[in-house]
């Protein structure tokens, strides 16, 4: 069952979807976890609350089901609700970080977590982890626009802000990454 | 480094210069040894970022979402439910107090008098006689 599934083109499974099959939604979420960890892991990070704004993302496109009318593609579609909920989390993390001050700015200047016992940072992480050191409007331009390869219209759209931004964010977001790499300056 | 050519360098990865700066670059990184090896970092960095490793959920993702899905159903079923509820409940009184009031007003007691319906024939109110007291 599963597997026939998993042959079938995304419209049928939205169709099927709509009508309650569990298995047909389980079979989207299958296709777009990935989409969606790239965008939601990029946000905030390797963590549990990452896991959750995952689950949340798919609820939420799930509600919508109905009123999806496939204007844009089912990926655009949800890669936009999980930036939204991404930086909705980043602007309550920073509201504690406001009331907490002082717990949250040790663990902002925390080095990435070793990949492996020999201490040998795998590059990923130490992306990964120098893009937690941007602020959100620039980590969103970056996860969208060179980690995830959208053009810079369509992380426009759905960042909702002119090209012109995106551009000068990439600019800005680019300069910082070097800067913050320049410590790993062999591997990069 | 110029920080304007190193501008339009940054620029020229995403957005396709006007053709005066796209020359202005261009000579920069033909007489500019830091500008090339700054076309290379951003090249290399761009491409890191690209290729970065997929990050993946725990797990049972899958699972975990249908799991939570079924979850919201059923609490927004019970939600309807206990609305439902209160809402038929409030009802009933109401129906109780209006029948009890209506009996109370007409000093018999019948389903007629409850649901305040007045004592009159057919023919009377064919006829349209006033009713009679």
């Amino acid at each position: 069952m599963e597997n026939d599934l998993k042959k079938k083109p995304d419209e049928e499974l939205l169709q099927r979807s709509r009508k309650g099959d569990a298995g047909a939604f389980k079979e989207l979420v299958r296709r777009y976890e990935a989409k969606v960890a790239a965008t939601v892991i990029g946000m905030v990070g390797r963590n549990d609350e990452a896991d959750d704004i995952g689950q949340e993302t798919f609820i939420r496109f799930y509600n919508a089901l109905n009123s999806f009318r496939g204007d844009s593609s089912i990926g655009t579609y949800i890669t936009r609700i999980a930036m939204n909920l991404s930086l909705n989390a980043l602007r309550r993390r920073e509201r504690r970080r406001f009331l907490f001050k002082s717990i949250d700015t040790e663990n902002e200047l925390q080095e990435p977590a070793a990949e492996n016992g020999a201490g040998r940072f795998e590059q990923s992480e130490i992306l990964r982890s120098a893009m937690q050191r941007l602020s959100p409007k620039y980590r969103a331009v970056v996860t969208l626009r060179l980690a995830q390869g959208y053009s810079t219209e369509e992380t426009a759209r759905m960042l909702r802000i002119p090209v012109g931004t995106v551009l000068s964010r990439l600019q800005r977001a680019q300069k910082k990454l070097q800067t913050l790499l320049r410590a790993y300056k062999e591997d990069f | 480094m110029d920080p304007n050519l190193y501008n339009l360098l940054l620029r020229s990865f995403d957005s396709k210069l006007r053709e005066s700066d796209q020359r202005r670059l261009d000579d920069g990184l033909a007489s500019s040894e830091d500008l090339r090896r700054a076309r290379n970092d951003i090249a290399t960095l761009r491409r890191r970022l690209g290729e970065m490793k997929e990050p993946s959920f725990k797990p049972f993702f899958a699972e975990r979402v249908v799991q939570r899905l079924g979850r919201v159903e059923s609490s927004l079923m019970e939600q309807y439910l206990s609305v439902f509820r209160s809402v038929a409940i409030g009802a009933a009184v109401l129906v109780i107090i209006c029948g009890a009031y209506n009996i109370s007003r007409d000093n018999s007691v019948s389903f007629d008098s409850a649901l305040g319906f007045p004592h009159q024939t057919l023919e009377q109110i064919l006829a349209l006689e006033p009713p009679l007291e």
